[in-house]
């Protein structure tokens, strides 16, 4: 018996170590499916992202270690961030969606929207944001999504929900600097100028104006009887809030008006001439504490509050608007929309990326600002942040469900921006957009004549009186009349469309 | 050799048969150790070759940008802003210098600040970014991709000075500058390791690595004092070394950036690569090992099962063969040696059995005969039989003494032919009747009577059978009895069963004693034979079966009857001379 017993143990040991060996390399062997019941996909994705800004070490670090964990845990997948200069963003990023590279996601304004999926660059998203966006649906607003939905489909995410009424209509100040002069607000163009008289009296290193983009509807509020909403931000056009007229703004009076105090700013040296023609370094002037005010946008003194505390630890912003009896307008309650290319790999995934980011406030505070305790603290229920730089900017992602006050925020800051929105009016603009395919070449040579000659009347560099007129028959004769046609024409039909 | 015959033989096979195996395997594994650890080392070459050759490349091309501006008239003219006169052509000048560097910075995927410095005017033209900003003190002389560190990081330089010479109370009129943050590198590594290398860094002995931003920082430390020796080697000769650290032997690949100074290295845990076939190596060696034993533990089963009882069986035989016929097997295997062990022991046991039974019969055979010579050779009956013959010669019965002379030689005669062992039924019933004859003569107290199946009369009987049972008769039957006395001998078949009696009317015997008889008659096998019945019924027996024999038993008449009983056998053939062989069926 015991012979037998042997026999069939030596047996057993000969076959499991059979086994052993063969399944010695089958460890790796990778399962690809679908989904589980999880949510989490059975497969592993790189997901490719553009954002606009600069990548710093620590959010390097972070994308390589914490966040990228997280995502393999919860949505098996990593992210790869391809991070373009400011500056060159727009240009950057056109051209690898005309290309096709085979990124899956990236950010850009509301306006450009309309002109992407024109032009086939992305990819209509209704089917992915029911199946896997429920978490965006529950936490932006269904308003908001109406903004990127064109013939009946839904081309962006808009990924902000928050306040946003006259947006790039105020001004953003250094508060403290105003303070130290012995002002306390600024309600006209003339506060402006004090502003910066008294202030260049003390210390002739400070910088008056920064104009980045958009600025010329903050001084519409006071140099126009009108209610005036900017078309967009090409400074070409405007609706009239009152009679729902668009506006030819470059042949207008108040386009003048607009001139001829760009060229005394100029003189009054709030425009330094010296950097009109070096865009980097006025905001190399911004990031080093010298700048005055600036055109604000709702939540910028939020914003930049870090940069220039960076600069000048005991720095102040705020935002004012002029002539702060007007009304504000509502024309896009999200300018950030999120877009997934049509050459995107993972569509699927970069949906559900963005949910991700709506699920919870935990989730949202750590893809915004990082791991708890080590980037940022919470503390009396405002945020402070422990680094300077954010993965992706707080201002894409702002929502009111998730929102939290950084500590050095004052509150009264907090409260501008929180009650914003309050007794604001929805322009006559929302939810239209400009289809530019049929006036695309005109369009293009617009702009071109637009950055050659009236670039140097908006900076004040070329007085209006000796440079208009010759402006603006390059401007019509690269077709401008035929694009404000168009547009016309456009905006008529969206308004009859309209209940 | 002779005693584990089967053992040593399949062992020497399996030697043979595994021995190549092992020999050929362990040639091959070297070879594609080899093969695999000179490809890994080309490719790690390849790679760190081509990306240092890059990552100069691309240092070259900053430089190359940093001439092109420096020979650029645009930014010699913006250094002397008085000389232009006109704003519209500064800003003109200004925003053309300023999209060329934006230009020149964006090319391709490295992001390095490219700038034009105006010490004397303050003016920067730079490449717009946030972060990469330009550090605060620019080096006070002429770098070619110096690497320097303030508080804002580490980051490697390149500037160019107009003009080239210049003092601490006159500062050049134009500097361009291009500055790639340690950052920068960091994240070019990180895509270097992402695109295959395991874990790149930059190094620089005495100064610290630029990691990789995934880089396992411990390790590397643990590698550096391997590292250093990068230093003294001439360049180009040797491109790795080996290292220990963590347990694990590293390949380090060095490749210098010729525009830098620095070395791009990246390891390779070649231990850990090596892990997977090592551990099939073991494996493979484990299971050989494993099933050598194993063949060894099969063949001592085996050896165990087969070789061992069949030695055994061998022993038995050897035994048998000698003539101890009571060798059995015992402990008997399981499986096949059972059977065969069970049938060797019926076969000894048949053995055994046939040998003493023939033994035994034999002698019985002779004692029986002897004892049957013995009793014929009776001096009183012949006294008295000569005493008859005298008186009736004496008496002048002539005829009477004839007769009885030659009843007495004709029995006589049928005795004494001891040559014969059998005779017909009917030779003995003529002897019995010439005995009868002879003592009715000498007696005159008893008649006698035949009552015979004819079918009887030529089957063939031990020969003076019969005649026992008559003189038993004779001798016990009348001797006190007043009456006449009559002896019957009947002759019967029934089937091929043969029954032959001799009855007598005399008193008969006590139930015991015939009982007693019985019991005598059934053990006589065993008993050496003392009574004359007792060798009959044993003779019998010897030749008809253990069913044949004598029995006992009261008479019709009242006396006893006497009957030999067997069964004819087939064919009712005449037996064999000396009464035994196929008769003897059990």
């Amino acid at each position: 018996m015991p012979s037998r017993w042997l026999l069939s143990i030596l047996t057993l040991i000969l076959a499991s170590a059979i086994v052993v060996a063969c399944n010695g390399d089958n460890e790796n062997t990778e399962t690809s499916g679908k989904e589980t019941d999880g949510g989490k996909p059975d497969d592993f994705v790189t997901l490719k992202m553009i954002m606009p800004g600069d990548e710093s070490a620590r959010m390097r670090e972070f994308v390589d270690n914490e966040l990228n964990d997280r995502l393999k845990n919860d949505l098996n997948m990593k992210l790869e961030l391809t991070y373009i200069p400011w500056g060159s963003y727009q240009q950057k990023l056109e051209l690898s969606l005309s290309t096709g590279e085979d990124y899956d996601l990236f950010w850009h304004g509301t306006p450009f929207v309309s002109g992407y999926k024109s032009k086939g660059y992305i990819q209509p998203l209704d089917e992915l944001l029911q199946k896997y966006g429920q978490n965006l649906i529950k936490n932006i607003p269904a308003e908001n999504f109406k903004l990127d939905q064109i013939d009946g489909k839904q081309w962006a995410i808009p990924s902000q929900a928050f306040t946003s009424a006259g947006k790039f209509t105020s001004v953003m100040v250094r508060q403290d600097l105003l303070e130290s002069v012995g002002m306390t607000e600024i309600r006209t163009i003339a506060d402006l100028e004090a502003f910066y008289r008294k202030m260049h009296a003390i210390d002739p290193s400070y910088y008056g104006y920064l104009e980045t983009d958009r600025g010329h509807e903050v001084l519409w509020r006071e140099l126009s009887g009108e209610n005036l909403t900017a078309f967009d931000e090409r400074n070409l056009f405007a609706v009239n809030e009152d009679t729902g007229e668009l506006v030819n703004y470059v042949e207008s009076d108040l386009y003048k008006k607009v001139a001829h105090l760009r060229e005394d700013w100029v003189k009054k040296g709030i425009i330094d001439k010296n950097l009109v023609g070096n865009p980097q370094s006025k905001i190399d002037q911004e990031n080093a504490g010298k700048l005055l005010f600036r055109v604000g946008a709702v939540s910028r003194a939020m914003e930049n509050l870090q940069t220039a505390q960076k600069a000048d630890s005991g720095a102040k912003l705020r935002e004012y608007f002029l002539a702060p009896d007007k009304p504000r307008y509502i024309v896009a309650p999200s300018n950030e929309a999120y877009m997934i290319p049509a050459a995107a790999k993972h569509a699927e995934r970069a949906m559900m990326f963005m949910n991700w980011i709506l699920k919870s406030k935990d989730n949202y505070n750590f893809i915004i600002f990082g791991v708890e305790g080590k980037y940022y603290r919470i503390e009396n229920g405002k945020i402070k942040l422990l680094t300077n730089d954010q993965l992706m900017y707080e201002w894409m992602w702002r929502n009111k469900n998730y929102f939290t006050a950084p500590t050095n925020v004052p509150d009264d800051v907090v409260r501008d921006m929180l009650h914003n929105d309050d007794n604001a009016k929805i322009s006559r603009l929302f939810g239209f957009h400009f289809n530019e395919e049929p006036v695309k070449k005109e369009m293009a040579q617009v702009l071109t004549v637009y950055k050659e000659k009236f670039d140097l009347i908006n900076s004040g560099l070329v007085g209006y009186n000796s440079g208009f007129s010759s402006a603006m028959t390059a401007l019509k004769k690269a077709g401008y009349d035929k694009v404000f046609a168009e547009l016309k024409k456009q905006f008529n039909e969206f308004n009859a469309g309209r209940p | 050799m002779k005693r584990f015959g089967i053992f040593a033989k399949m062992m020497i096979m399996l030697m043979i048969l595994l021995t190549p195996i092992l020999v050929l395997y362990a040639i091959s594994n070297r070879t594609s150790t080899t093969v695999l650890t000179q490809e890994i080392m080309k490719v790690k070459r390849n790679q760190i070759e081509s990306s240092a050759g890059q990552l100069n490349q691309l240092f070259a091309q900053f430089d190359s940008y940093k001439k092109m501006l420096y020979e650029s008239t645009d930014v010699r003219n913006l250094a002397y802003p008085d000389l232009l006169g006109d704003d519209l052509l500064q800003y003109h000048t200004l925003r053309t210098v300023s999209e060329e560097i934006n230009r020149l910075a964006g090319y391709g995927n490295w992001k390095a600040v490219i700038a034009v410095v105006y010490p004397k005017t303050g003016m920067v033209i730079r490449s717009n970014s946030n972060l990469n900003a330009l550090p605060e003190l620019l080096p006070d002389h002429d770098a070619y991709w110096d690497y320097r560190r303030d508080d804002r990081g580490s980051y490697f330089i390149d500037t160019f000075s107009y003009p080239d010479q210049w003092s601490n109370t006159e500062q050049p009129d134009i500097r361009v500058v291009v500055k790639v943050d340690e950052t920068e590198i960091m994240s070019q590594l990180t895509e270097l390791k992402s695109g295959g290398f395991s874990d790149p860094i930059l190094f620089l002995p005495d100064a610290d690595p630029i990691y990789n931003y995934s880089a396992n920082r411990g390790l590397i430390r643990g590698l550096r004092p391997a590292l250093q020796f990068i230093r003294n080697l001439p360049d180009g000769e040797q491109t790795f070394l080996n290292a220990d650290a963590d347990g694990n032997t590293y390949q380090i690949h060095f490749q210098k950036i010729e525009s830098l100074g620095w070395y791009l290295v990246d390891y390779i845990p070649i231990s850990r690569i090596m892990k997977p076939i090592n551990r099939d190596r073991t494996m493979f060696y484990s299971i050989s090992g494993m099933m050598l034993f194993m063949a060894v533990c099969l063949s001592f089963l085996l050896y165990r099962n087969i070789r061992i009882p069949f030695r055994k069986l061998l022993q038995s035989m050897n035994l048998i063969e000698k003539g101890i016929y009571s060798s059995r097997m015992r402990d008997r295997p399981p499986g096949e040696f059972r059977i065969l062990y069970d049938r060797f022991n019926a076969m000894a046991e048949r053995i055994e059995d046939l040998i003493e039974v023939v033994l035994k019969e034999q002698i019985q055979s002779k004692e029986a005969n002897l004892k049957h010579l013995q009793s014929q050779i009776n001096p009183h009956f012949l006294y008295n039989t000569l005493a008859y013959i005298k008186s009736m010669i004496e008496l002048g019965e002539k005829e009477a003494a004839i007769a009885m002379t030659m009843s007495l030689s004709k029995y006589y005669r049928y005795t004494t032919k001891s040559g014969k062992k059998l005779a017909t039924v009917r030779e003995e019933l003529e002897l019995v009747s010439h005995y009868l004859q002879i003592h009715r003569s000498l007696t005159d107290s008893f008649e006698f009577e035949f009552e015979m199946d004819d079918r009887l009369l030529d089957l063939e009987v031990p020969r003076l059978i019969l005649q026992p049972l008559v003189e038993n008769v004779v001798l016990h039957a009348f001797k006190n009895n007043d009456e006449y006395g009559i002896v019957r001998i009947v002759g019967r078949m029934d089937g091929d069963a043969a029954r032959l009696s001799v009855e007598d009317n005399g008193p008969g015997m006590p139930l015991p004693d015939l009982d007693a008889l019985q019991t005598a008659f059934r053990s006589v096998k065993n008993e050496e034979i003392e009574s004359g019945l007792l060798n009959v019924h044993r003779r019998m027996q010897l030749l008809f079966g253990d069913d044949a024999g004598l029995r006992i038993m009261p008479s019709d008449s009242g006396g006893v009857a006497a009957e030999l009983r067997w069964t004819v056998p087939e064919g009712n053939g005449s037996l064999t001379e000396d009464g035994k062989g196929e008769l003897r069926v059990v």
